[in-house]
């Protein structure tokens, strides 16, 4: 079981491959309730209330500051030590709530900046023709900051799909959870990983050719 | 038309305007004039709401605000009736010139298609027909100002406050966008134009107001500014009051 069998490498890369919708199904869930809670979060954390706006600085601060993995063991290991029905999660939903939390987070400093990045002007140019705080984030900030935010976005969804790859160690079927199992069965090691790697790397060449497409459009109106 | 009284506010511990009584009559055009930091352009923001005050009362259609308690549903309603054009435009940079316009009426409920006819018909009026679907990034500094008086216009409003209109604009453009202020002076548009143009003010004004340190030093006619004995305001004029007295 030495040297290099590239044999193996090809004959892996479909076996794991059958496991992608599993990878992009939680990354691209995580993504979508990141998204979600990262907004609300942004919108607490500019609350004028002190309270709120700390308790949210903090939830921030704590998903950025712990790794994903300590996050993952917390949620799937330790809590249902403390709320027994927590135990029946099982592990496909699991990551989604973990990773959606630690996205959300992310995500949330990506829109705080971009939000802070919009000129002074638009939002007093909104307000100086009647619109409300809600119409003026609603149609006139968010939309020119989430173009600010698209590439920092995009790269989020990366980390984010990388991310997946430790939901294996919470019993998931994921691509790296397949490779895991397929190089222990055969005992080759480096091709499975190496195949999962490029899979990895195909998937994240994909998505930022994608951005950079969809980063052209959007500025073909001349907006950023 | 809008009345102020007392009205005072404060940057931290700077005041910035120290009581500042001021009667607007429907129809007038009024021009602000004094060096930076005399507190103008506040004075304008406070009037419309973007700025708080510390204290004063402002009546305007009858209605008489405490603009130190003034909450959020009033100074929106003020601000339907009483728009503003802004030194650096301040267009929303992902709509095209039209949708610019338009926006004020969509968010007060007009339907779009006569949303959209009025917009069009007020960029004809300021004269960029061709322009309709451009974004503002695509329009030179006048056009674009143009565009931000449109939209001041669509609610058809009372009154009409400009912050410095050509301060930002390379001085080929100015006309352009005095043009556009002139016809709406003609159309007997109730004005407030905060602005460092001496000619300009002196040629449009029914009233020129002098600004100092947050207090109104003068608040004459324009024939009358020259012959002010205002010390301050004849400082403030300087080479220009001669200028006058030659002319006249």
């Amino acid at each position: 079981m030495t040297g290099f069998d590239f044999n193996y490498l090809i004959q892996v890369l479909p076996v794991i491959l059958r496991a992608l919708p599993v990878t992009l199904s939680i990354a691209c869930l995580a993504m979508m309730f990141g998204l979600i809670i990262g907004l609300i979060v942004t919108f607490l954390r500019r609350s004028r209330y002190h309270l709120i706006t700390r308790f949210f600085d903090l939830y921030v601060s704590f998903f950025r500051g712990t790794p994903l993995m300590v996050q993952l063991f917390i949620f799937f290991f330790g809590l249902p030590q403390l709320i027994p029905i927590f135990s029946t999660i099982t592990s496909y939903p699991a990551a989604v709530v973990v990773l959606s939390i630690n996205a959300s987070a992310y995500i949330s400093e990506v829109m705080k900046s971009s939000i802070n990045a919009i000129d002074k002007g638009q939002f007093e140019a909104a307000l100086s023709i009647g619109m409300s705080n809600a119409q003026t984030m609603e149609r006139i900030i968010l939309p020119q900051a989430f173009k600010v935010a698209l590439l920092p976005l995009g790269n989020t969804f990366i980390s984010l799909i990388q991310g997946t790859a430790i939901t294996f160690m919470i019993g998931l079927k994921d691509i790296m959870g397949v490779a895991k199992v397929s190089s222990a069965a055969s005992y080759r090691f480096f091709e499975a990983f190496l195949a999962v790697g490029l899979i990895y790397w195909m998937i994240t060449l994909f998505f930022t050719k994608v951005l950079s497409l969809l980063s052209d459009k959007l500025s073909k109106g001349g907006i950023i | 038309m809008i009345s102020l009284r007392n009205v005072q506010k404060n940057f931290d511990d700077l005041e910035v305007l120290k009581g500042i009584d001021l009667h607007v009559k429907k129809g007038e055009i009024i021009s602000i004039i004094g060096s930076s930091g005399s507190g103008k352009s506040t004075l304008l923001r406070v009037i419309n709401g973007l700025e708080d005050a510390k204290n004063g009362e402002m009546t305007f259609n009858n209605q008489i605000y405490n603009l130190q308690t003034i909450n959020e549903k009033d100074k929106r309603q003020i601000r339907k009736r009483i728009a503003m054009v802004f030194q650096n435009y301040n267009l929303f940079k992902h709509k095209t010139a039209l949708e610019n316009v338009i926006e004020g009426l969509l968010v007060d409920g007009v339907k779009k298609q006569e949303a959209i006819t009025i917009g069009v018909d007020l960029l004809k009026r300021v004269g960029l027909s061709d322009k309709l679907n451009s974004y503002p990034s695509q329009l030179s500094g006048g056009q674009q100002q143009r565009v931000g008086i449109a939209r001041a216009m669509a609610l058809k409003p009372d009154v009409i406050l400009f912050d410095e209109p050509t301060s930002a604009l390379d001085p080929e453009l100015v006309s352009e966008v005095q043009q556009v202020i002139r016809q709406l002076a003609q159309d007997s548009m109730t004005l407030m134009i905060v602005t460092h143009d001496m000619d300009f003010a002196y040629e449009i004004s029914d009233k020129m107001i002098f600004m100092r340190n947050g207090v109104i030093e003068v608040n004459l006619q324009p024939a009358e500014i020259k012959s002010s004995k205002n010390e301050y305001l004849r400082n403030f004029l300087g080479d220009k009051l001669k200028a006058y007295s030659e002319e006249s």
